[in-house]
Formats: structure tokens, sequence, C-alpha cells
């Protein structure tokens, strides 16, 4: 019973600001006459009708990419982590092509998949996967190359298999930082999901987004805006709820540590 | 059998389970070059406890990486049974010092103990849960299995990582300064819970310790370390009878005799020097 109180009493502290802002947005807009800015009333009834009609065609094109492309991401950002965090021997030599090929902004690689795989979802799903690679990838690195020297020579001296070794002691022992890789992935992935739609695109929210500015819907224009908004922030809490329980472990460990048990 | 052979297994002797000869580490190389231990030789027997004991920086830790197989040694060899050792070998398990680091977080108590046992060949997931719970029970844990390590004391962690050990079922047992993190009754009593896991699975203990008094307390033999580098100054035998105990047994004068000799072997060095 407590728990559903404060888990009601967190969810108002974090949603009357938002309900504030809506409310002033809709009394501000109220009767507006501005082409750019219509009134929000407006634009809550296109967004109705663009999650009614237009789901199948275009919001569900641009959650595929984005789940298809993060999850690319987050494999190969694991796999490849992980080996290179191993060993050392190959992970130094290719550091600075890695920091280099991280520095490129996801978008300016548009235009080179947009050659390699066409205008198809091929290219927008490459667009997302690798923008987001590379936090996972060297957050990755980083969480398996700081694995404590003492859980190293536990293993060693338990001989545990390379596949246990791995799986059950490098991957959650690094897994904090994957975890907090992965949750910046998130925040790119929802960019590039509207670049890769801004291009030689016909579907797909960012799609309906810029070309209804370009046709003056502007009520189209934001309905579209206020999806992308909403859906990044859902995503943002579903990778919390994530978090929060594959990282219980590493918040009780690091909770006592603090707490001083003897 | 022959008549000697019979004679030397009476005296607990016959041949050694862990064994060091001429056992040599240098850190470093030219002028850099510091030398650990120099050329320390001993033997353990099966069923016995054998503390070794040192003041602190002589190199005990290093000592008990090179036995481990964890670290190669710069010179001298290191057998288990007929094997050499080179790399960690099967019939050893390791107990640290920094039980909060050697149990793996994620992991219940339970799982951790289970962990190593994963690559026993023809054990079932029953076998493994089986092996595991016993172990938890005779280090005094039944029902923790399901918690975490970080939701126990040090004393309980520290515990869960000889029960992880006992359920390996291990040759020889390494301790290194098992029992020097955690308060004095808790001391006492894990020195009390090495006393029945020797007993109870007559298990080969090789413990390092920095403690006078707990090398006498659980020991059938004491290596005595001292001198720079670092080498066996004498092997004293411990013919204390069992059950030993905290109170009797340490109030008796052939323990106070016992610890006055090895405290005297350790600190003659500093005095002739």
């Amino acid at each position: 019973m407590n728990a559903v109180l404060a888990r009601s009493r967190t969810l108002l502290i974090e949603i009357w600001m938002p309900v504030l802002v809506f409310a002033l947005w809709w009394a501000a807009s109220a009767g507006s006459q501005s082409l750019y800015f219509p009134p929000l009333p407006r634009i809550v009834s296109q967004l109705g009708e663009l999650l009614a009609s237009r789901f199948a065609s275009d919001v569900l094109p641009s959650l595929q990419n984005f789940g298809l492309g993060l999850l690319i991401a987050v494999v190969l950002g694991i796999g490849l982590g992980m080996l290179l965090g191993l060993v050392p021997a190959l992970y130094r030599p290719l550091q600075p092509l890695l920091e280099f090929l991280r520095a490129i902004p996801g978008v300016a690689i548009l235009p080179v998949m947009l050659f390699i795989f066409g205008i198809g979802t091929e290219m927008k799903v490459a667009v997302i996967a690798f923008g987001a690679l590379w936090p996972v990838l060297l957050n990755t690195v980083d969480g398996v190359r700081s694995v404590d020297g003492l859980v190293r020579e536990v293993s060693r001296s338990y001989r545990l298999r390379l596949a246990d070794y791995l799986w059950r002691v490098v991957l959650p022992a690094a897994s904090p930082q994957i975890i907090s890789g992965i949750r910046i992935s998130v925040s790119l992935a929802v960019v590039l999901i509207v670049a890769s739609e801004y291009i030689a695109s016909t579907e797909g929210i960012g799609y309906v987004q810029l070309q209804s500015a370009r046709l003056f819907q502007m009520d189209l224009m934001w309905a579209a805006l206020l999806l992308l908004g909403v859906l990044g922030y859902l995503v943002n809490i579903l990778f919390r709820y994530v978090e929060h329980v594959v990282l219980r472990w590493h918040r009780g460990a690091r909770g006592n540590n603090q707490g001083g048990r003897s | 059998m022959t008549e000697s052979t019979i004679q030397t297994q009476q005296a607990g002797l016959g041949t050694p389970v862990l064994s060091a000869n001429g056992l040599a580490k240098t850190y470093g190389t030219g002028q850099a070059a510091r030398q650990v231990l120099g050329d320390i030789s001993f033997e353990v027997y099966d069923g016995e406890t054998v503390c070794i004991v040192g003041p602190s920086g002589a190199g005990k830790t290093t000592l008990l990486r090179c036995l481990s197989g964890l670290m190669p040694a710069s010179g001298g060899t290191v057998r288990l049974r007929d094997e050499t050792v080179t790399e960690p070998p099967a019939g050893l398990a390791v107990v640290f010092q920094d039980y909060s680091r050697s149990l793996m977080p994620w992991m219940t108590v339970r799982a951790n103990v289970e962990l190593p046992l994963r690559g026993t060949p023809g054990l079932s997931k029953a076998g493994r849960r089986e092996r595991a719970l016993t172990a938890l029970a005779s280090v005094g844990l039944d029902g923790c299995g399901h918690q975490y390590p970080w939701q126990l004391s040090g004393g309980m962690q520290q515990r869960v990582a000889i029960a992880r050990a006992l359920a390996y079922e291990p040759a020889v047992l390494l301790m290194d300064e098992p029992f020097a993190s955690v308060d004095a009754q808790t001391r006492a009593d894990l020195e009390d819970l090495t006393h029945t896991i020797k007993e109870r699975y007559n298990m080969t203990i090789l413990l390092v310790t920095h403690d006078i008094e707990e090398s006498v307390y659980l020991a059938d033999r004491v290596i005595v370390l001292s001198g720079t580098p670092t080498s066996v100054s004498e092997i004293v035998p411990v013919d204390l009878p069992y059950p030993r105990d905290q109170v009797h047994t340490k109030s008796t004068p052939a323990f106070a005799a016992l610890r006055t000799h090895v405290m005297g072997l350790i600190r003659k060095p500093e005095e002739t020097a």
C-alpha cells in the first residue's frame, strides 16, 4: 500500500509541470489566428488523426526502424566491445580509429548510407545503427576493462569456462556502464529516426513532419513534433525501467558499501 | 607395502599433496629488480593444516599467488600431487582476504557457490544445487542461498567464499589472510569453522596469516617466514591436541610456549640487524 502511495506521489511530482505547461499552451493558443502557431486543440485533434489513420503507414515504420537499428547497435556494440575490452592487443591499435568514427555525427553518415543501401528501409536502419553503435561499444570496452582484478583472479583460479566467464562474470560486471551507453544510444537513435526520414523518404513520422511543414499544414507539423517528443519520453521511461530491474544488484551493493555493514 | 612406508604414513607423512621446491620470485628486471622470495621449500601432507606466518611485507601473498598458479615464479617449482603447477590447477581452491570483492555482487549466494561447479563434468544442475546447499549448510548459512552477498555481514560473506571453495571439493584449500578483515569475535568464529572443516572433510588447508596466535591455534605445522628476501626460517610442529577451543587451548602453557617460540623466530632478524 505504501509502495503504491509512494509511486503515485513520484508520478504526481513528475507530471504537474507538463500538465501546467500544456494547460498554459492550451489557454494561450486558443483562438490564435497565426499560421505558424495554431491553437493547441487543433494540433491535438490532428495528432489523434495521425495516430488513427497513419499509424501503420508512418508511425509503425519509424518505430520499427528505431527498434531494429538500436538492436543491431546494442548486439554489435556489446559483442565487439567485449572482444576489444578483453584483448588489449586489438583495442590499442584500433582506439584512434574508433574515436574518429565515434566523432562523426550520425547524421553525416546519411549520404554514405544512401548510396550504399539506396533509399529504402535498410538505409534508415543502417543510419540509426551506425549512430547508436558507438556509445554502446565504447562504454562496453570501458566496462570490460575495469572489471575488478580480484574478480578476474577468482575466475582464473576456479578455471571458469570461457562462456561462463563472459556471460556470468564479465557481462554483468560491465553492465552498469553498458546500460548507460545504451541510454545515450537511445536518445541518439531518436534523433536519427527523424534525420533518416528527412531525406529521400516517403514514410515515417519525420517524413510527415517535414512534408506538412512544406505544405504549410502547421497543425500536422506540430502534431508530428509532439508525437516525437512523447515517443522519446516513453522510450526513455522504458529504458529507465530496464535499468532499474537489471541493475538492482548494483544499487544494492553500492548502497551497502556506502552505508557500511561490517 | 614395506615397513618403512607404513611408518612414514603413521608419522603423518607419505607423499605430499602440495610442495614447493626452491621457490623464488623477483619483481622487475635489471637495476629495478627486487627479490621478494628466495629459495622457499616445504611440503603439505594430506589432511593437515599448515599455516604460513611472517611479518607484513614478507611476500606472503606473493607466495600464495605462486602456489596457486596465479603468478609464475621466477625460480623453483610448485607441485600439486604429481603435476607441476604453472596455471591454476583443478585441485586448488583459494579463499581471498577481500571477501567483498571476491564474491560476485550480481549473483545470489547460491549462484556464487555454484559458479565454479559449472565446468565440472558430469555434474547435473540438481547435483550442482545439492552440492552448493550442502556447502552452505556446513558453514552455517542454511537458508541464505537466495540472498545477495551484499545483504550479508562481512563474516557471513567470508563464509560464502569458504562454502564456494568447499563445494569445489579441492585437494588443497588455500587461504590468503582470510580473517584479517573481520572483527575479533567473527574472526574467532571463523577460526573455529576452519577446525570444523578440517575435521568434517579431512580437508588439507594451507593458510597464510600475519597473526602468530592464529597460526598456532589453527595449524598442525607453522611455516615461519623471515629475512630479505623471504625464506623459511623454521617449520614448527604444533602438537596441541584436538579438539581445540578458543578459551582452553589458548590458555595452555604449551600454546604460550609455541606462540613465544614463533614470535621469537619472526623478531630475531630485526634484533640482529
